[in-house]
Parts: structure tokens; C-alpha cells; sequence
């Protein structure tokens, strides 16, 4: 996974005849910049301004700061490409220009991250207190005044649990049926796969009406949490298992084989060997999911109901959650309910992040072991034997 | 002189009998329902969407693949603006996302420090946590600004592309900056922002299991860190950029809430992607669910279905695409 | 040894996990703390317009054990609710139940028949007023327009894209007091949802323009030529208060334009006078209001009313609320009492500060229709009793029900108006022909009429505009036309008990229509958790015992 140092400069084995001007033997450097190689870009840099404040701004008919950028980036990709092909040769030539798109890539990533997150912590600052936390938004409408306390525990609760019970239901159900789609492959498995990559786009409105005539009109229930985490998980499945099923097909076969070859029985082979290799893959597929349904209104809208009070139980009565929250005091033409609702956008974020956080302690990538773990091989090892190192 | 009892004794495959034990037959069962159970479930949908949508498709005939107007109450409305608008969104979107999402998993893979690398891939993560309404309201009040001069810039110079022609107000030879706000385009960028880090992190699972062993080959054999990438990384997981393509297409096709606070809605038919106007299935769906009679309804709900058969044809036609690269599936060690 | 103890530990930590879990759901469900009300918590769904102000009330009433729960579904979907899964105890609605509607796949659609068939009892009252306001962004040399006049022909030339630009003859008549209207082009934003403004404002416009707007009452909005949709109220206010929204102008509620310091186009009415949308004249306007046989509201004496202060584009909304409890319905005399308890505060202390949040005071008239529609909810409480004269209310019956326009004096006609509290009537001797624009200033509360620019506002002419008032008389009776269904209707007259004939007509066979028998909760949830727990621990629990056992057989590690 992880691309090995290389070992730190062999030294020739064999003693070449010094004076030999023959092509010099470099070393692939695989991490880092040169300091050098740093002067280069910077100088390609304004090398490529200026030449695009020359050619587009001067010379071609052209105007407006877009076009200058997009010229300026591809003269600086051109010229950087060109003096590292002078210096060097056209494979590092190469090599240096697709570092500098990737490099590029991901800071246009990062940056849109930076933003949306800057942007929600701005505008939901000021709501942001003790009593977001604890209080709910019960007593609390467009017109009271400062000493009436808000919150949203109410809609964190309803968020949590919804969530919850989608992903319990949703995890086992994705990954059992990724699993007879690469691993059993069975009859079905073309239909099941078609079907379930058709459901990808199904619009969350529809999840919810769907519910809402299966659980509240059908069943005769009323409006829960429950409901609305049943259409959550219509939302979730098909991520889960398309995800799962993407990593599932990368475990090498020849995994499998040698499993299967020691006999070890199918399920045995993909409880050991097939889920392990592809655990961080799974966590990866459970936030996504996660993700998915965490952001959907209409489904709550539909069958949650929403309510500003708090409601422990996601199977009796109306339940709010998050996004509806959001949704509710977006609307109001109150300064002081805007802010609530990205207030209640920055508890989501939060929420969320510490999810995926546990997800991926609990994923761990192969081979990586927990705290735990490694104090017990530490105890084994040193039970058997202070003569054997510890492993660790 | 031997070709005959060579020939006689040629090796035929020995049948291979497989004696599966409780446990096996336990675990091929449970997926097997399992699987069921979702085609069911989903499978369940698709039925909840003909039998619903059934009444306005049978009313509206051929004309609902031809029609571009929505007006269900006076027996007019079609898909075909719709289905077209859905397109271009979701196109933006794809061509905004993937070349980001592409890079920024490499750089997460093959380019950042070990330190560094958890870290990116939470950032990313978190990407993926922000709900579709901040998306919009971030889309509207600080990506729109910003994407009306692009806009502007692109129907001045490549205004004879019709995708990209808007056209001029009566009597003036300029743009109005509101007629590029609120359009397809701008949806789709917005959009790009939550496909992005559903692409990302498939592509990112996937590079990573890319084998070793190809890639240390690859090195001592001289390669660069791109030569790596081009030679063994990127064939490895082209089954995982698809993947990840697909799934951000899903997502780009289903997205409603921050579409619907980007675009101005108008189902007509249009290709012109700068001029803010244009229409999308599921906004159609949750703009016009809460003041829809029966039949309206119905009408919405054959939207629905439109869009679940386009996904189907586009996952069928991209699924054919994947079984015919190599994909991680190749992979031996 | 480590494969055994990798397995081990992979295996528990599932089971673990699973289990705590479990253990979590579990407690989640037994250990709810059951808070228990004197009152049966109600729930309600429907219009998004009226969310802001059903929202506030419920936050009021919430400390004296009044809960109600409310969801802006949009109208029809909750008069669905209310009617065919019956899973709301209320609905909120601008468009009253519909009949004899025939779809274009032929079948009839009858919502007032399916109410029949069903059993199920209803009623309407008035929830919300709000005046449709015209919110504008159009600068002059770097400053802002904030005196812009309107008339009912020019907003529906504007909102059907036939007028383009803002220096069009038609404004430039409007308007004699902006000199140099710039050639920006007109913008019209109208909402992209289904919504009771966009019904609000085409009935308007189809009942005194109908020949400019032919599309009559939809709250689905076309969108005219050169225009942009957006949903919600505050996707239109933003778009319009946007640096690009140069040129653009949207109906929406006031609050909104308020919030966002952006301001409101005065409207002419029928004395003649350009009246901007404040609480004050909406609530003058909407004293005219008549209900139809099946107390619907006739709003054409709104749209005509001679009062200077009449602001011509005001509506309400509808409460519908049950008077029996059908078969199968979750209504109980405990919910109906919550729902009167409810709709006393609305009707009366509620409405003191609507105008805050954008809408106005239900006047007198509306809240006597209330009054008598709140009494046929099965446990119902009795609001009290209703104001001896609604046209000359006493301080002693304001005090019982402190809504605003029961102040005294506020329904008199306009020369006998003693400037009770904080209603300002002005005029404005705008521009050279001498018309003027009546603002009312409703105190603080909306920070005064946004006229601003060379319009002068407050009391002090007031009573410049007295002579042309004959407010209290009333129009003439015209009969009116279903806004949807195209028909005639009766027309019920003006008076505060005309309420009856509701239409709350049981069928014999009151037979349900759809959906199977309710399933009892108890048997759904069981089913439900005991997916889950075979879901959850399933899995894991067959796995660790079929491996056990096979282990035990082969003799394994």
C-alpha cells in the first residue's frame, strides 16, 4: 500500500571506472521536492503570468480574468514541463508536470472543503453555545427574545438515532448482498447488480413517498422515526452496496485461492480472508452511506414529520432530525433562526466527522493493529519466551 | 504414429464435485436472501413507481417522451426537457468531479506522507457529510458570484457552441448578469461538490489495493512516480474510476435540494447550459409533490420512473464498459 | 495461535459492537422518558406559507402544555393527509377541499365526495392573513429605488413578461414620481414550488386582470418570459436581494423584504391610491371578505374595496379542522381540546404580533368565522364570546380577545378612525399629478412604511384622504366563481355568524375508501425490531456457532 523508501544509496557493488563520462545512474527520487527543483517551479510560475499577460491580454482579443488564469496555468504547466526536459529528460519532464496537475487537483479539493466549512462556521457562529446542545427548540419561535434558550438536541437525537437504525439495518443488508454479487455470484446476481445501480439516482422524495405509502398509509402507523430511517435506508443501500461491491472485487483471487486450497471452508474464507483484506474498503462504504442519509430532508418531511420537541423514542411520534431543523429555520425571515440553521448545519458536520472517525478506527486498513492487539501479542510474546523479541 | 492414443488419452477435466458443509450452504442462503431482499425492496420501488406513475403514462401515450412542458392538470407534460436538463447537470457535474476527484485520490495515495494521509482522507470525507442544502445555500450565496463571470466569459467566446449560446436581451448588445445566474451550469458545479468526495473515495479505496508488487517492478525498473501511476495504478483501477464515476452519477442524477435552491426551474426544453433556465427529474419531484393532485402525482411519479430507466440504460451501457477493462478482479499475486 | 487469536478478536469485537448496539436500541426504546401532558400532543401538516406563523404560535403555547406539531408539506399534500391516510389531526391549506375535478386520464377527482364517503367531518377557519408583497431591486445612478408604485394591470403585464423593461410607458405612468427609469430589464421571480403565495397572487390576478392572465388561480406558478423561479420565499428574496438581481422583481411576504432591508412596491387600489402591503391594510382589506356556501373565502370585495387603506392583494389561509372523529382516525376528544386551547391563542393573542413575521391580524370578521367553526371540534373548549358589534368593538371585548384589530375604532371607516394605537395612515403628495401613496405605519414593528426617498409618510395628512372613503359600505353582490373548479357558487353574504353549511355532511355508508385496517403498533414494531436483531446479531451469532462446531469437528485449531 504504502510505497517503500527506497533503500538509502547502494553504494555500487561493483567499483566503477571513475572517469567514465558514461550516462550517470540517478535515483528515482520518490518523495519530496529538491529545494532546486522548488526555484524551477516558482520561476515556471511567473514565467507562465507573464507570458499569458502578454498573449491573452495583449495579444489575442480576449479578456476577463477566467481565460487569463486558464492560460496562465497551462503556460506554467508548459514551461515547467520544458526547463525540467532541459535539465532532465522528458520521462521526469513528464513526471514533474502530472505531480504539479495533481498537486493542483487536490488543492482545488481542499480549498472547496476549506470553504463550505468556513462558510457554515461563519454564519452559524452565533447560535453556537451550550444550550445548542442541551436545549430544544420548543419554546423558542422567530419572535422571542434573547432569554428564551434554543437548541437543537432535540433534532442531534433524532439525527443519531435515524441514522443509526438506518445504518444497522442497511450495513448487514449491503454487504451480504455485495457479497453473493462477487463472491457467490449467483443466478441473480446481473439483475440484483442492474437493479441496485438503477436505484443509485432514485430521488429521495420518492424513497419517502414510498414509505409513506407502505408504513403510514399501508401499516396504518403514524409518523416516527423509525419511518424515516426506513427511508434513509432506501437511500443508503444502493451506496453501501455498490461500494462494497467495488472493493470486494479488488481482494487478489489468489487470496481466496490459498485459503480455499488450506480448506478452508467459503464462509470461512470470507469472514478470514475476503472481509479483512477488504475492511478499510467496508468503513469507506459505511460513510458513504452515512453521508447519503445524513443529508436528506424530504424523506423526514414525509414520514418523520419534524417537531421542535425532544423525542427519544424513533418508534412513537414525530421526530426531527438535523436537516429538517436546518430546513425549518432556513426559511424564516428571522436573522436570528438563519443562524440557528447552520448552526445546526456545523452540529451535523461535527456529528458526522466523529462517526466517520470511529468508522475508520473500527475499519482499520489490513495488517494494522489495534492498541489493544499489540499489547496482547506483547504479552504472549513475552509469555513465551524473554528470549523471543517482541514483534512490535 | 502416437497421435492416436494421445489423442484417446487427451486429458478431460475432472468433474469437480463440491461438498459444501452446513456452514457454507448457511452462508450461501443468508446472502442469497439477502440479495433477494434488496431486489425486492427495490424491485418494490420500481413497481410503487409504475403501478403509481401508470395513470399519467397511459394518459399522456408517446407524448411523454416527446412533450417538454409540465402541465399534468391541462393533460400536457413530457420528459423530454427534463430528461435532457437531468443530463447536463449531471454532465457538468462528472466534468467538474472526476478530474478532481481523480487527482486528489492520487495525491492522497501516492503522494502524500503516511502523516498526512488519514488526515486528507477525513477532509474528503467530511466533504461528503455537508447536507445538500448547505451545499446549495454555499452554491448560491459564494459559488454563483464567482460562476457568473465564468459564465459570462464563456458565451462571450464560445458563444457560437450552442451549449454555450445565451441570448442577448431586446435592444441591448450585452449580458445581464442575472440571465447566467440560477442555470444549469451553476447546478452542476454546485453538484460537483457532493459527487466529489463520493468519486474520491471510491477511486482512493481502490488505488490503494493497488498490488505492490507491480508498483516496486514498475520502480526498479526505472519508472517515475507518474510512470508508476500511468503503468500500474491507474490500469489496476480503472474498474474503480468507473465505479466511482457511476456512483457519483447516481448521486449527480438524484440530487434535489441544492438543485433546486440553484436553478431557476422552467421545463422547457434547453441545451444552453449557461442561460438560467432548465429543469431537473427530482427537483420537478420535490418542487411540485406538496401541491399535486392524484393525477399530478402520478405524473410525478412516471418522472420518477423516466429517470430510474435512464439509470438503468446508463449503468447497463457503463457496466458492459467495466467487464471489458481490467479491473482489480485480474488482479493475481 | 495469532490466527486464532485474530479470529477471535475480529469476531468479538463484531459481537461486541453488535451488541452494544442492540443493547443501545433497546434502551432507547424501554427507557423514553414519557413525558406526560395534560393534553393529547396534536399534529398538523400543510402550507409552507403559513409555517413561520403556525411554528410561532406552537412555541408560545408550548409552556402551557398546548403541543402542536406542524410540517409545511405544501397544501395539498396536506389536505391529503388529512383526508385519505388521515395521519394529521389538522391541515393548513390556501386552496379549500376540491370538487368534481376531472383529471386528464378521465377520472373524476372529488375530495369533498372521498370526505364523505369517509365520514370524516371538517371545517374551515381562518389561520393567517398576509397581504402579497411586490419586493424590487432596481437602482438609479448608484441608489436605491424605494418609492416604486404599481398597478394590478402593470404587475400582471410584469408576471406575464410583457412588460421587459423598467423605463416601459406603463411603469413610467405608475410612477410620475421617478423621473429617469433606467432601461434595466424587468426580472420577474416567481416561486418554482407549489405555494400559496404564487395561488394567492393568480387568483388576484386572474379576478382583476383576467385578460391579461388567463392561467386563473394556481399555486403553481408559470414562468413568464425573461424570468427565473426559485423556491421558497427566501430562495426568491435572496435572488432578488442578489448583486445580479439588478432589475428584478418577485411577490413574497413582507417579512422578507423586510429582513433583507429590501423594499416593497405600493399597489393601486380601488379609491385610487397606491397603498403599500403593511398589516394594518391588509387587515382593513380583508374585513371585506365573504364566505361562499361552503365557507370558502370570496375575496372579490377585497380586491375592490373603495377603503384608502385597503391593500387590494390580501389573502388567508385556511385551518381545516375535524368536527367528528371518524372511524379509523387518530383523533381523540383530548386532541380536539389541545386544538381549541390552540386555536383560542391564534385567533386572538397570536395575532398581536404577526405582523413581525410578515402576515397581518386576522380583523374581526374572520376571527368570528373562526369562533364558530372552533365550536364544532369534538372536546372542544368554548373560545368565550365573540364582540357584541364587530364594527364597534369595546375595550372590555379587546381585552378578552387582545387581537389587534379588535382595538377600538380599527374597522370603522376611515374618517372616524382616531388613530387608535399605532395605525398611521398617510399620504404622500407624490410626484406632479397629485397622487398619492397611502402607507399605513404599524409602529416600530415594521419599521415604518419603507416609502422612503421623497415620499413622505406618517399621520400628520392622514386625514387629507378622508373624503374619498366609503369603506363601510358594502360592494355589490356579485355572484362568485370557484377560483379552481370553474363553477358558480353561492354567495353566503358578510356576517359573523354566516358560517354554517360546512359541509360536514356523513355519509350513510361511511365505508372506508382505501388502505387496509390499521396493523396494532405493537405487532409492526416487533416485526420490525425483530428484523433488526436477526439483522444485527443474525449474522455474526450463526457464524460463531456453525464455526464452533465445525472446529469441534474437524478437529481444528
Amino acid at each position: 500500500m504504502n510505497v517503500i523508501a527506497p533503500p538509502a544509496a547502494p553504494p555500487p557493488a561493483v567499483a566503477a571506472p571513475a572517469p567514465t563520462p558514461a550516462p550517470q545512474e540517478r535515483r528515482v527520487a520518490l518523495r519530496g521536492v529538491p529545494r532546486e527543483e522548488l526555484g524551477v517551479a516558482a520561476a515556471a510560475l511567473l514565467a507562465g503570468a507573464a507570458f499569458a499577460w502578454v498573449l491573452y491580454g495583449r495579444i489575442l482579443p480576449t479578456s476577463g480574468w477566467q481565460g487569463y488564469l486558464i492560460t496562465a496555468y497551462v503556460s506554467f504547466l508548459a514551461l515547467y514541463g520544458f526547463s525540467i526536459q532541459l535539465r532532465r529528460n522528458a520521462v521526469e519532464a513528464r513526471d514533474r508536470v502530472a505531480t504539479a496537475v495533481i498537486t493542483t487537483g487536490i488543492a482545488a479539493l481542499l480549498g472547496t472543503v476549506g470553504t463550505v466549512i468556513v462558510y457554515i462556521f461563519v454564519r452559524g457562529s452565533g447560535s453556537l453555545d451550550a444550550d445548542f446542545f442541551t436545549e430544544t427548540q420548543e419554546y423558542f419561535g422567530a419572535l422571542s427574545g434573547p432569554d428564551v434558550a434554543v437548541g437543537a438536541a432535540h433534532a442531534i437525537v433524532g439525527t443519531l438515532e435515524q441514522v443509526a437504525l438506518a445504518t444497522l439495518m442497511t450495513v448487514p443488508l449491503g454487504v451480504a448482498t455485495a457479497v453473493y454479487l462477487n463472491e457467490v455470484r449467483g443466478r441473480l446476481a446481473q439483475v440484483v447488480r442492474v437493479v441496485v445501480e438503477a436505484m443509485s439516482a432514485l430521488p429521495s422524495v420518492v424513497a419517502g413517498l414510498f414509505v409513506f405509502a407502505v408504513v403510514i398509509v399501508g401499516f396504518g402507523q403514524n409518523r416516527s422515526g423509525f419511518a424515516a430511517s426506513l427511508a434513509l435506508g432506501i437511500m443508503m443501500l444502493p451506496i453501501v452496496t455498490r461500494t462494497t461491491e467495488v472493493v470486494l472485487r479488488l481482494v487478489p483471487g489468489g487470496l481466496r485461492e490459498a485459503s480455499l486450497a488450506l480448506g478452508a471452508s467459503e464462509l470461512r474464507t470470507l469472514w478470514h480472508v475476503v472481509l479483512p483484506t477488504a475492511r478499510s474498503g467496508l468503513g469507506t462504504a459505511v460513510i458513504l452511506g452515512v453521508a447519503r442519509a445524513v443529508g436528506e430532508t424530504s424523506p423526514v418531511l414525509l414520514v418523520a414529520g419534524g417537531s421542535t420537541r425532544m423525542n427519544w423514542n424513533p418508534f412513537e411520534g414525530e421526530q426531527e432530525s438535523l436537516v429538517y431543523f436546518i430546513w425549518r429555520n432556513i426559511k424564516s425571515p428571522s436573522d436570528r433562526l438563519n443562524s440557528l440553521a447552520f448552526g445546526g448545519a456545523v452540529a451535523l458536520v461535527g456529528i458526522v466527522l466523529s462517526l466517520f472517525v470511529l468508522t475508520r478506527l473500527l475499519a482499520r486498513a489490513p495488517g494494522e493493529l489495534s492498541r489493544r492487539q499489540k499489547r496482547r501479542i506483547a504479552r504472549e510474546a513475552a509469555a513465551a519466551g524473554p528470549s523471543r523479541p517482541s514483534p512490535s | 504414429m502416437t497421435a492416436a492414443p494421445l489423442e484417446a488419452t487427451a486429458d478431460r477435466p475432472r468433474k469437480i464435485v463440491v461438498r459444501r458443509t452446513a456452514a457454507d450452504q448457511a452462508y450461501r442462503w443468508t446472502t442469497r436472501v439477502a440479495a433477494c431482499t434488496v431486489l425486492a425492496l427495490l424491485g418494490a420501488i420500481g413497481v410503487y413507481l409504475l403501478r403509481r406513475g401508470w395513470d399519467a403514462i397511459d394518459s399522456a401515450g408517446w407524448s411523454f417522451l416527446t412533450e417538454d412542458r409540465w402541465q399534468p392538470a391541462r393533460g400536457t407534460f413530457g420528459v423530454k426537457g427534463l430528461l435532457v436538463g437531468t443530463t447536463l447537470v449531471a454532465v457538468t457535474a462528472l466534468i467538474v468531479a472526476v478530474p478532481i476527484a481523480l487527482t486528489g485520490a492520487l495525491f492522497i495515495t501516492e503522494f502524500a506522507p503516511r502523516r498526512v494521509r488519514r488526515t486528507l482522507t477525513s477532509l474528503v470525507d467530511l466533504m461528503a457529510a455537508v447536507p445538500s442544502i448547505v451545499y446549495g445555500l454555499f452554491g448560491f450565496f459564494l459559488l454563483q458570484p464567482q460562476l457568473i463571470p465564468v459564465s459570462r466569459w464563456l458565451a462571450e467566446h464560445f458563444g457560437f457552441v450552442p451549449v454555450f449560446k445565451v441570448h442577448k436581451l431586446e435592444g441591448s448588445s450585452r449580458y445581464a448578469d442575472g440571465q447566467f445566474a440560477s442555470s444549469l451550469f451553476i447546478a452542476g458545479v454546485v453538484v460537483a461538490c457532493m459527487v466529489i468526495p463520493i468519486c474520491c473515495a471510491v477511486m482512493r479505496e481502490v488505488f490503494s489495493q493497488a498490488p505492490q508488487g507491480e508498483k516496486e517492478g514498475a520502480l526498479a525498473l526505472g519508472a517515475t512516480r507518474w510512470g508508476v501511476i500511468r503503468s500500474v495504478v491507474l490500469p489496476f483501477g480503472r474498474g474503480g474510476i468507473i465505479g466511482g464515476t457511476m456512483l457519483g452519477l447516481g448521486r449527480a442524477l438524484g440530487e434535489t435540494i441544492a438543485v433546486a435552491i440553484i436553478l431557476s426551474f422552467n421545463t422547457g426544453f434547453t441545451i444552453r447550459v449557461l442561460e438560467g433556465n432548465g429543469s431537473t427529474i427530482s427537483t420537478l419531484i420535490i418542487l411540485k409533490f406538496g401541491e399535486s393532485d392524484p393525477f399530478s402525482l402520478s405524473a410525478l411519479m412516471a418522472a420518477g420512473l423516466a429517470l430510474f430507466v435512464m439509470t438503468l440504460i446508463v449503468n447497463v451501457v457503463a457496466g458492459l464498459v467495466i467487464a471489458r477493462s481490467r479491473n482489480g478482479a485480474a488482479t493475481e499475486i | 495461535m495469532s490466527r486464532t487469536a485474530q479470529r477471535s478478536s475480529t469476531t468479538g469485537r463484531l459481537l461486541r459492537l453488535a451488541g452494544a448496539f442492540g443493547l443501545a436500541v433497546l434502551t432507547t426504546v424501554t427507557a423514553a422518558p414519557q413525558a406526560h401532558a395534560a393534553m393529547e400532543p396534536i399534529y398538523g401538516s400543510g402550507s409552507t406559507w403559513s409555517m413561520v406563523a403556525v411554528q410561532q404560535w406552537a412555541s408560545d403555547v408550548a409552556s402551557r402544555g398546548i403541543k402542536v406539531n406542524y410540517n409545511g408539506i405544501g397544501s395539498t399534500a396536506g389536505r391529503r393527509d388529512f383526508l385519505y391516510s388521515q395521519s394529521s389531526d389538522f391541515a393548513v391549506s390556501e386552496i379549500p377541499f376540491q370538487s368534481r375535478y376531472a383529471d386528464p386520464s378521465g377520472q373524476v377527482y372529488d375530495e369533498v365526495r372521498d370526505l364523505q364517503a369517509k365520514g370524516i367531518g371538517y371545517a374551515y377557519l381562518p389561520i393567517v392573513a398576509g397581504g402579497t408583497s411586490f419586493m424590487y431591486h432596481l437602482t438609479i445612478r448608484g441608489e436605491r429605488v424605494r418609492n416604486l408604485q404599481l398597478s394590478p394591470r402593470t404587475l400582471a403585464k410584469i408576471f406575464t413578461g410583457q412588460i421587459k423593461v423598467w423605463n416601459h410607458p406603463d411603469i413610467k405612468a405608475d410612477n410620475p414620481q421617478i423621473p429617469n427609469l433606467p432601461p434595466t430589464p424587468v426580472t420577474p421571480v416567481v416561486r418554482s414550488d407549489g405555494s400559496g403565495t404564487s395561488a394567492q397572487f393568480s387568483l388576484f390576478m386572474s379576478k382583476q386582470t383576467g385578460d391579461l392572465w388567463t392561467t386563473g388561480m394556481t399555486s403553481d406558478f408559470p414562468v413568464p418570459p425573461g424570468g427565473k423561479a426559485q423556491p421558497q420565499s427566501d430562495g426568491v428574496a435572496n435572488w432578488v436581494a442578489a448583486d445580479y438581481g439588478e432589475g428584478a422583481i418577485t411577490y413574497v411576504e413582507y417579512a422578507y423584504a423586510k429582513q433583507r432591508n429590501f423594499p416593497v412596491a405600493s399597489v393601486l387600489n380601488a379609491s385610487g391610491r397606491y397603498v403599500q402591503p403593511t398589516s394594518d391594510n391588509v387587515s382593513i382589506a380583508l374585513t371585506e371578505v365573504k364566505l361562499a356556501a361552503d365557507s370558502t373565502q370570496d375575496l372579490t370585495g377585497v380586491y375592490t374595496m373603495k377603503d384608502p387603506r385597503a391593500y387590494p392583494v390580501s389573502s388567508y389561509s385556511y385551518m381545516i379542522v375535524p368536527t367528528n372523529i371518524p372511524a379509523n382516525s387518530r383523533f381523540t376528544a383530548s386532541k380536539g381540546e389541545t386544538l381549541s386551547r390552540y386555536i383560542k391563542y391564534f385567533l386572538c393573542d397570536g395575532q398581536q404580533q404577526v405582523d413581525t413575521l410578515g402576515y397581518s391580524p386576522l380583523p374581526p370578521q374572520l376571527v368570528a368565522f373562526g369562533y364558530a367553526a372552533v365550536k364544532k371540534i369534538p372536546g372542544a373548549v368554548d373560545p368565550g364570546a365573540l364582540p357584541r358589534d364587530l364594527n364597534n368593538i369595546t375595550q372590555a371585548e379587546y381585552d378578552a380577545c387582545p387581537n389587534p384589530t379588535f382595538r377600538p375604532g380599527f374597522t370603522k371607516p376611515i374618517d372616524n378612525r382616531q388613530n387608535g394605537g399605532s395605525t398611521g395612515g398617510g399620504t404622500n403628495g407624490g410626484g406632479s399629478n397629485g397622487r398619492g401613496t397611502t402607507g399605513g405605519g404599524t409602529g416600530g414593528a415594521s419599521g415604518g412604511t419603507a416609502t422612503g426617498g421623497n415620499a413622505a409618510t406618517g399621520g400628520a395628512t392622514g386625514g387629507a384622504t378622508g373624503g374619498s372613503a366609503d369603506g363601510g359600505a358594502p360592494p355589490p353582490e356579485a355572484a362568485a366563481v370557484d377560483p379552481d373548479t370553474g363553477e358558480p357558487v353561492g354567495d353566503g353574504g358578510s356576517g359573523g355568524g354566516a358560517s354554517g353549511g360546512t359541509g360536514t355532511v356523513k355519509s350513510a355508508g361511511a365505508t372506508e375508501l382505501d388502505g387496509p385496517p390499521a396493523v396494532p403498533a405493537i405487532w409492526f414494531y416487533a416485526l420490525a425490531i425483530g428484523c433488526l436483531a436477526l439483522a444485527v446479531g443474525g449474522g455474526p451469532a450463526l457464524y460463531a456457532v456453525l464455526d464452533r462446531r465445525r472446529d469441534a469437528g474437524t478437529g481444528g485449531p
